[in-house]
C-alpha cells in the first residue's frame, strides 16, 4: 500500500482524482481518502499539524503494510536552479535543528534538491538548488518513528521563487499539470518496495489455525514458525511436510 | 532503481580534499550530496538494507579515533602475531548472503574514509611498538575498489617502507591488475577467497567469476607473488563434496602449487543476533535459514558436518599442497 501525506487539500485534490480516492469517515481532526492500493491523508500547514497527521495515519493503519510514504506538495525553489511547475526530489532536508536524508532507491526523471522546512511561509532569495517548505522535516521525522526512512519520498512542486502571495494562484496553474506524470512515476517506482513474503497470507492463516488448534503459547508459534521457515528456505522442504515437522511440539 | 553510487554523500568537513574531489570527478554523473556527518545516514535506525543494496551509495567522510583493530579470535592467524585490521572502508561492494555485514551494520550504503594519510600516520606509531600483521580488507574489499582510491597501493607502499609489517590484501575480485606494477615482498600477501561457481553465482552476488579470481592468483603468481587461497565459508550445500572437489582441481589446473604461500578453510560461523537481523530481511537464502546449531556463541553447522568439510577440504588440497601449507 501507498500512503501520500500532503499539507493542503489543494495539493491532495489532483491525487484524490487521479486515483479515485474516497474519503474515509474517521473520527480524527484530518482527512483521510482512500482506495484498496493508496491511502491519503490532509494533515493542515506547518509542523505541528503534519507530525499529528502522520501519527494519525500510522494509527489508522498497519505502518507495516505501507510500501512507500510520500510526502507531496508545494514549495518555494531556488530561481536559479528551477522554473515554476518543475517537480522536485527531494535528496537532504534541513530544519532548525534536525537533516534528514531519503534513501534515493528509486530512478526518476525529476529535478533535485535539497529542502529547507521552515516555520512560517517563506518570502526572500533561496539558495541555489534549494527549495522551502514548512511540513517536509516534520513528515520525515514523524514517519521515521513507524515506517524505515529507506521507503519515505518527498516530491515538492515548485510554485514560487520565495514569494508566498502567488503560491494558490500557482498551484492551481501547474498541479493539475504534473500530477499525472507524479502518478505514473509512483506506480513505476512502487514495484521496487513491494515486499515478497517468505510464506503467502495462506499458509500463514494455515499456521495460525494450527496453532490456535494446538493450544500454542506465542513463544511456540514463533518457535515453530521459524523451524518451517528453516526447513522449507534452509533445507528445500516442502510447505506441506514442513508444517508437520516443524509444529511437531510433542 | 538506481544504479550503484548514482549518488555521493559527502561530509562538508571533506569536500574540498584531494580523494573526495577525486571520487567525485570519477564519478562524473553522481550527485553530491553534502552532509554533517556519516553517522546521521549510515547509523539510522530501520534502515532497509535489502532496499538499499539494489542502488547502493558512497558516503565520503574523516574517520576519528582508531585505525586499526585488533583483530578477533575468529580470523585465521596463520601463525601471526599482534594481528589487526583495518577499516578504511565500512560496508562492502559485493553482497554475499552469507555475510555478517549485514547483521553487523544498519545500512547497505558504503562508507570511506579519504584521511588514509591519518591511517598509515597511526600504523607507524603501532610499529615503534613492535611487528604488525594487518588484514586490509576485513569488513569491505579493498582491492575491488583500488582503481577509485588507490588505498590498497598506499599499504603496499608502507609495507615498503617498514620491515615490520606484513599485510593480508583479500579479496573477491579480478583486480589484482590494479596492483600487479608493484614488486612482490613476502610481506605482501594477495589472498583470494575462492567457492565452487555454482556457489558464487547462488549466494556471492556481484562478485568475480572463479575464473576471474584465478586469472588474478595466476597474474601474481607469474608476477613473482607467493598467493593465498581462502575456502571460507565453506558451506554444507547438497554435492558439496564434488562441488568443492571440482573447485580445487580447476584451481590447481590454473596455480602453480609451489607459488602457493598457504591456504585456509573455515566453515560458515556467525553470531547469532548477526544471523538474526539478517533473517529478517526477508531474504530466501538457504545460506540464511540452515537449521544451525550454536556452538560456543556462534551459529554454525553442527560438528559432524564440520569434521566432514574440513576433513575432504583438507584431503583434497594435500593432493597438491604440503600439509604444513594448509591451515584447515
Amino acid at each position: 500500500m501507498i500512503a501520500i501525506v500532503c499539507a493542503l487539500p489543494l495539493e491532495a485534490k489532483e491525487f484524490i482524482r487521479l486515483f479515485s480516492l474516497i474519503q474515509k469517515s474517521t473520527t480524527t481532526p484530518f482527512s483521510v481518502y482512500e482506495s484498496d492500493e493508496i491511502v491519503l491523508v490532509v494533515t493542515g500547514m506547518g509542523s505541528l499539524r503534519m507530525q499529528c497527521g502522520v501519527a494519525t495515519l500510522m494509527g489508522l493503519y498497519d505502518p507495516k503494510t505501507f510500501d512507500m510514504v510520500i510526502n507531496m506538495g508545494v514549495c518555494a525553489g531556488s530561481k536559479e536552479s528551477f522554473v515554476i511547475g518543475d517537480i522536485v526530489m527531494i535528496s537532504s532536508l534541513k530544519g532548525e535543528r534536525q537533516r534528514c536524508y531519503p534513501d534515493m532507491i528509486a530512478r526518476h526523471p525529476f529535478c533535485e534538491g535539497a529542502l529547507l522546512s521552515v516555520e512560517t511561509p517563506f518570502a526572500g532569495d533561496i539558495p541555489k538548488d534549494h527549495c522551502v517548505d514548512m511540513e517536509g522535516v516534520a513528515f520525515f521525522q514523524a514517519a521515521s518513528l513507524f515506517v524505515s526512512p529507506s521507503r519515505l519520498i518527498v516530491v515538492k512542486i515548485i510554485s514560487d521563487y520565495g514569494n508566498p502571495d502567488v503560491v494558490i494562484e500557482n498551484s492551481k496553474a501547474y498541479l493539475p499539470k504534473v500530477s499525472d506524470t507524479i502518478k505514473e512515476w509512483i506506480v513505476t517506482a512502487k514495484k521496487l518496495f513491494v515486499r515478497s513474503p517468505l510464506l503467502s497470507e495462506q499458509q500463514e492463516e494455515r499456521l495460525r489455525s494450527i496453532a490456535q488448534e494446538k493450544k500454542l503459547s506465542s513463544y511456540q508459534t514463533h518457535d515453530g514458525r521459524k523451524k518451517i521457515l528453516s526447513l522449507v528456505y534452509g533445507l528445500g522442504m516442502s510447505f506441506d511436510d514442513a508444517v508437520e515437522k516443524g509444529f511437531d511440539v510433542e | 532503481m538506481w544504479n550503484d553510487y548514482a549518488h555521493i554523500y559527502v561530509e562538508e568537513r571533506i569536500a574540498d580534499e584531494p580523494l573526495a574531489r577525486n571520487v567525485l570527478t570519477k564519478f562524473g554523473s553522481a550527485r553530491p550530496i553534502v552532509i554533517t556527518h556519516y553517522k546521521d545516514i549510515f547509523n539510522r535506525p530501520r534502515q532497509e538494507m535489502v532496499l538499499q543494496q539494489g542502488a547502493k551509495k558512497l558516503i565520503l567522510a574523516k574517520k576519528e579515533g582508531n585505525f586499526l583493530y585488533k583483530g578477533p579470535s575468529i580470523i585465521q592467524a596463520f601463525g601471526s602475531e599482534n594481528l589487526h585490521y583495518s577499516a578504511m572502508v565500512l560496508g562492502c561492494p559485493y553482497t554475499c548472503d552469507y555475510c555478517y555485514l549485514q547483521g553487523m551494520y544498519q545500512s547497505g550504503n558504503i562508507v570511506v574514509f579519504v584521511n588514509i594519510d591519518d591511517a598509515l600516520k597511526e600504523t607507524k606509531e603501532l610499529l615503534k611498538k613492535g611487528p604488525l600483521y594487518v588484514c586490509l580488507s576485513y569488513d569491505t574489499d579493498l582491492l575491488a575498489y583500488e582503481k577509485i582510491f588507490g588505498f590498497v597501493g598506499r599499504w603496499i607502499e608502507l609495507a615498503y617502507e617498514e620491515p615490520n609489517l606484513t599485510i593480508e590484501i583479500r579479496t573477491k575480485s579480478a583486480n589484482f591488475g590494479s596492483i600487479a606494477h608493484y614488486p612482490p615482498s613476502e610481506r605482501v600477501i594477495f589472498a583470494v577467497s575462492l567457492a565452487p561457481q555454482s556457489l558464487i553465482d547462488t549466494f556471492e552476488e556481484n562478485t568475480a567469476s572463479l575464473k576471474g579470481r584465478v586469472k588474478g592468483l595466476k597474474l601474481a603468481q607469474e608476477k613473482g607473488w607467493n598467493v593465498r587461497l581462502c575456502f571460507e565459508p565453506l558451506l554444507y550445500v547438497p554435492h558439496w563434496e564434488a562441488s568443492y572437489r571440482q573447485l580445487i582441481d580447476d584451481v590447481f589446473a590454473v596455480l602453480e602449487p609451489q607459488g602457493v604461500r598457504d591456504c585456509n578453510g573455515d566453515i560458515f560461523r556467525i553470531s547469532p543476533t548477526y544471523l538474526k537481523r539478517m533473517q529478517k530481511s526477508l531474504t530466501p537464502s538457504s545460506v540464511l535459514w540452515y537449521p544451525y546449531e550454536v556452538r560456543d556463541g556462534l551459529a554454525t553447522y553442527r560438528q559432524e558436518e564440520e569434521m566432514q568439510l574440513k576433513q575432504k577440504l583438507k584431503e583434497m588440497l594435500l593432493v597438491y599442497l604440503p600439509e604444513e601449507k594448509i591451515y584447515v
